[in-house]
C-alpha cells in the first residue's frame, strides 16, 4: 500500500512548494510507501512547509524524473531517501554535485551496512534462498554505496548514527522520526473515544509487516500466561503477523484487524489500555524508531516497550511509559494491570505531553532549519 | 465500402469481439506510426508483418508504444478504469479519453527524449583512471549535419587539443556507420600525428538501455551538436564540458567554448529542422471545429508546424511546463489551444492536454490572450500587435526586430501580464 491523498499532489503543486526566497530542499525517494517515505520524506516537506519561512521542502520520486529534465535547477540541496544506488540516483546525484550544490542521504535502518547483511536477514521469519540472500546483500550494498556518495548523512537516533560513522567518514545527523499534522488531527478527533470501565487490560500490538513475527513470538508466552491469569484482559492484532501457536488456548480473546491506514489506525489505538512493542535484542532492532511509543501517547494510551538503547532514551520508567526486559514481560504486564486505570491515565497523559513536545512537526522543522540553514 | 488499411492479421484474430472496430480506429489515428513502431519494437523476424496488428495483438501488452505521443504505460497507470477495462489503452484513448481530456503522454519531456534520442543522457560511471588522462567526444547525427564543418575537419580540431594536453582520445559515436567514422577518426589522427592507440572509438546504440561508460575524474568531454551536448550536460561540471560553437561559422577557425544551458537552448533551435530524425508526421485528425474559449481563462495559442520545425513545438509546449511547475494555479486558469499542422496533443505537466485546432484563422486569434509562435512566418504578428496580444517566438532565440523570443521567463511575465489584463477587463 502507497498511494495516499496526502501525498498524490501533481508534480507542477510539488515544485511550487520549493519557494523562491527559501533555502528549497528536495526530499527524493524511489517510491513513496507507509513506512520510510512517510517518516522520512514526507513529513519533514509538511512539517517544513507549515512551521518554516526559511526553508522550504518538497518530496519527488523516480517516477517524476520523467518529467523534471534536471532537479538541481529546483532545489538548493537534495535529500535522498533510502535509496540503493543505481542509474536514476547516480545522474541525480550528478545534477547536485555538478553545480555544487549538497547531497545528504537520509537512513532509517541497518541497510547499508554490509557487515549485518545475515543479521537482518535472519530477523525475517522465513530463511532466505540463495538467490533471495544475493539479492538481499545487492540492495544492502547497493545503498551502502549510495551513502557514501552522499556529502551529509541523516538518521534517526544516535544508535544508527554510531553504525554510520564506523562506515562511512561524513557529518552524520540525527533527525528523530515525527508524527504529521494530519495524525494529530486525527488523533484529536478521536481523543474522547472513552476506554470502558472493565477489570483487566485491552493489550494492542500493531503490527507493521512480516519482518515484527520474532519480536512478538518473544513475548507470546508471556502473553498467554497474562491473558490466562486475568480473563478478563483481550488481545488486539492489527496488521501482518502469523500469530503462535502458544496463543491457541487464550485465541477467543484475540482479535485480529487487518494492516490499515496509519490515520485509521489512531482510532483504534486509541481503544486499548496499553500498546506493547517487544522487539529483539539485536542490532537490526536497535535500529527501530520510538514512532509506535509518540503515535500511542497522541491518542492518550501508555506503551510498554522492550528496553532498547532508543525506547530507554525516550521512555522514562513509570513516568511516561513502561520498560521491560526480556523475561519480565509477564511481571510487567500484571504490575501496570494492577496500577489501575487512573494511574495509567496519568502516564497516558504525560506521554502525550513528550510526544506533542519532542515528535512535533514543529520540532522537527526547527531541526530541520537548523541542518539546511547552515547550507546557506 | 471502405475496408481501410491492408491487413496481414490472421482470420482467426479478426473474429474476436470489436476487432475490426479496434483495428480501423487505430489505423486511422494520427497516434500510431506504423514505421516508427516498426522501427522501434519490431524484431528483424517480425518485420514482415503488420505493425497495427502486432501492436494489437501483443505490443501494447509487452508495454510497446504506438507512436513517440502515446505512452500507454504511463495512460493506463494513471486510469485505473483503463486498467480495469482491459482495453487497449489507445483504442481508449481514441474512443473516450480523448473527449474527456485525459492526458496521453506523461510530459513534454518525455516524449522529446523519445524523438530526439540522440538528446537522452549517456549512461556513465565514475572509474579510476589508468593510464594517460582522456578526451572524450560524443558525434551524432546533428553533427554530421553541421553545415558549418565537416566532420573530419571537426575531428581533427578534437585530436590537437588532445595533443596540447597530451590526452588520449575516446569518441563515443551515435551514427549508424561505425566503420566509416573510424576511418575518418584515422585520417584525423594521422594528420595531427596522433598514434592510432591513442584514439578509440565506441559504438552508442540508440536504444531504451544504452551501454554504460566509464569515466574519469579529470576527464574533458567535448559535444560537437546541441545533442550531444544535452547527453553530455549531467556527467561534469559546466567547467570541463566543452562544445564546438556554431558561432565560429563566420569566424577563421573553430571555436571551443564551455557550455552553458543557454547555449544548449540555442544549438536546440539552431539545429532543430536538421536533426529532427522521427517519422514523417502526419496531420493531426483531431479537428475542433468550435470555439473554446470560456470565461475567466487565460487563454494561449500554440501556432505550428510540427512538420517543418517540430523541435520548436515541442519546445512551446517545454516553456508552457515550465511556466505551469513554476507557478501551479495555472493549471486551472490556462486554456491551451495548439493550431497548425502534424501537431500532437502532448501534455504539459501530467494534466494539460491542448486542444488541437487546425487550420488558425483570424477570428481564433483574437480571442487569445498570449501567442507562442512555433512556425517561421508570423502573418498574424500585425493583427496581434494592433489587439495588443502578446507574441513570443520559439523559433528565434534572440528578439529580433518585432519578434519577441520566447522563454519560460518571458512567458511567465506574459501569463501574468495577460491575467492582470483579464482582471481589468471583467
Amino acid at each position: 500500500m502507497s498511494s495516499h491523498p496526502l501525498w498524490n499532489h501533481s508534480v507542477a503543486h510539488r515544485l511550487a512548494m520549493l519557494r523562491p526566497g527559501t533555502h528549497r530542499v528536495a526530499y527524493l525517494a524511489p517510491k513513496p510507501d507507509y513506512g520510510t517515505f512517510r517518516y522520512r520524506g514526507f513529513n519533514p516537506t509538511q512539517a517544513l512547509r507549515d512551521h518554516s519561512t526559511t526553508v522550504s521542502a518538497s518530496y519527488f520520486f523516480y517516477s517524476d524524473l520523467q518529467i523534471i529534465d534536471n532537479l538541481a535547477e529546483w532545489a538548493d540541496t537534495l535529500v535522498v531517501v533510502r535509496a540503493p544506488y543505481d542509474e536514476r540516483l547516480d545522474a541525480v546525484y550528478r545534477q547536485f554535485h555538478n553545480v555544487g550544490k549538497r547531497v545528504f542521504f537520509d537512513i532509517d535502518d541497518l541497510v547499508f551496512d554490509r557487515r549485518f547483511i545475515t543479521l537482518v536477514a535472519s530477523s525475517l521469519e522465513n530463511e532466505l534462498q540463495e538467490g533471495e540472500l544475493n539479492q538481499w546483500s545487492a540492495f544492502i550494498n547497493n545503498t551502502g554505496f549510495a551513502l557514501g556518495l552522499a556529502d551529509e548523512v541523516i538518521t534517526t537516533n544516535t544508535y544508527l548514527a554510531a553504525r554510520i560513522s564506523e562506515v562511512v567518514d561524513l557529518p552524520v545527523h540525527v533527525v528523530p522520526n515525527t508524527f504529521n499534522a494530519s495524525q494529530h488531527h486525527a488523533s484529536e478527533a478521536v481523543r474522547h473515544v472513552k476506554k470502558p470501565e472493565t477489570s483487566g487490560l485491552r493489550v494492542g500490538y500493531f503490527s507493521g509487516s512480516h519482518s515484527h513475527s520474532l519480536d512478538f513470538d518473544g513475548v507470546a508466552d508471556a502473553l498467554r500466561l497474562y491473558l490466562e491469569g486475568s480473563p478478563q484482559s483481550t488481545l488486539t492484532i492489527v496488521g501482518h503477523l502469523d500469530v503462535p501457536e502458544t496463543l491457541q488456548s487464550v485465541s477467543s480473546r484475540i482479535t485480529r484487524l487487518p494492516f490499515m491506514d496509519f490515520l485509521d489506525m489512531q482510532g483504534v489505538l486509541a481503544k486499548v489500555d496499553l500498546n506493547i512493542v517487544p522487539l529483539q535484542s539485536s542490532p537490526f532492532t536497535f535500529c527501530k524508531s520510538e514512532l509506535k511509543y509518540f503515535e500511542a501517547a497522541l491518542v492518550h494510551t501508555p506503551t510498554l516497550a522492550s528496553r532498547t538503547p532508543v525506547f530507554e532514551s525516550a521512555i522514562t520508567e513509570g513516568v511516561t511509559g513502561f520498560l521491560a526486559d526480556s523475561g519480565t514481560w509477564l511481571e510487567r504486564l500484571q504490575k501496570i494491570d494492577a496500577l489501575g486505570s487512573d494511574a495509567r491515565s496519568t502516564v497516558a497523559a504525560s506521554a502525550k505531553a513528550h510526544a506533542l513536545d519532542t515528535y512535533s512537526p514543529t520540532q522537527l522543522a526547527h531541526a530541520l532549519e537548523l541542518l539546511f540553514g547552515e547550507q546557506k | 465500402m471502405d475496408e481501410g488499411p491492408p491487413m496481414f492479421a490472421p482470420l482467426g484474430w479478426l473474429k474476436g469481439p470489436g476487432a475490426k472496430r479496434i483495428y480501423r480506429t487505430v489505423a486511422a489515428s494520427a497516434l500510431f506510426d506504423p514505421t516508427w513502431y516498426r522501427h522501434t519494437h519490431m524484431a528483424t523476424a517480425d518485420l514482415l508483418r503488420d505493425p497495427l496488428w502486432h501492436y494489437l495483438d501483443r505490443g501494447w501488452k509487452k508495454g510497446c508504444n504506438p507512436s513517440p505521443f502515446f505512452d500507454g504505460s504511463h495512460y493506463a497507470l494513471a486510469n485505473r478504469d483503463v486498467r480495469n477495462s482491459g482495453l487497449n489503452p489507445l483504442f481508449h484513448y481514441l474512443e473516450y479519453g480523448q473527449e474527456e481530456r485525459r492526458s496521453p503522454l506523461a510530459s513534454v519531456l518525455q516524449t522529446f527524449r523519445l524523438l530526439v534520442p540522440d538528446a537522452q543522457r549517456l549512461r556513465v560511471f565514475i572509474s579510476p583512471r589508468v593510464g594517460d588522462p582522456r578526451l572524450t567526444v560524443v558525434v551524432d547525427s546533428a553533427t554530421a549535419g553541421r553545415k558549418d564543418t565537416s566532420l573530419l575537419a571537426l575531428l581533427h580540431s578534437v585530436m590537437a587539443l588532445a595533443k596540447k594536453d597530451d590526452r588520449v582520445v575516446r569518441i563515443i559515436s551515435f551514427l549508424p556507420s561505425h566503420s566509416d567514422l573510424t576511418v575518418v577518426m584515422m585520417e584525423a589522427a594521422t594528420s595531427a600525428s596522433i598514434m592510432s592507440d591513442r584514439v578509440e572509438c565506441v559504438p552508442a546504440h540508440r536504444t531504451d538501455i544504452g551501454p554504460t561508460f566509464g569515466i574519469h575524474e579529470d576527464e574533458i568531454f567535448l559535444s560537437t551538436s546541441w545533442t550531444s551536448a544535452r547527453s553530455l550536460a549531467h556527467v561534469a561540471p559546466e567547467s570541463r564540458v566543452w562544445c564546438h560553437a556554431p558561432e565560429a561559422v563566420s569566424g577563421s577557425q573553430e571555436a571551443i567554448v564551455s557550455q552553458t544551458h543557454s547555449l544548449c537552448q540555442t544549438w536546440a533551435v539552431v539545429a532543430e529542422a536538421e536533426s529532427f530524425r522521427g517519422g514523417q508526421p502526419t496531420p493531426s485528425t483531431t479537428a475542433w471545429g468550435v470555439s473554446h474559449r470560456r470565461v475567466g481563462k487565460i487563454h494561449v495559442g500554440v501556432y505550428a508546424n510540427a512538420t517543418v520545425h517540430p523541435m520548436a513545438y515541442v519546445a512551446a509546449l517545454q516553456f508552457l511546463e515550465e511556466a505551469v511547475f513554476r507557478n501551479p494555479d495555472l493549471l486551472e486558469k490556462l486554456e491551451v489551444t495548439v493550431f497548425g499542422d502534424g501537431v500532437k496533443p502532448l501534455a504539459i505537466a501530467e494534466e494539460l492536454t491542448p486542444h488541437i485546432h487546425t487550420p488558425r484563422a483570424t477570428q481564433h486569434t483574437l480571442e487569445l490572450d498570449v501567442v507562442l509562435l512555433a512556425v517561421s512566418d508570423d502573418p498574424f504578428g500585425a493583427l496581434c500587435a494592433s489587439h495588443g496580444i502578446t507574441m513570443l517566438d520559439t523559433v528565434v532565440h534572440a528578439t529580433e526586430g518585432a519578434r519577441t523570443a520566447a522563454g519560460p521567463e518571458t512567458l511567465v511575465q506574459a501569463l501574468a501580464d495577460a491575467e492582470i489584463s483579464r482582471r481589468g477587463g471583467q
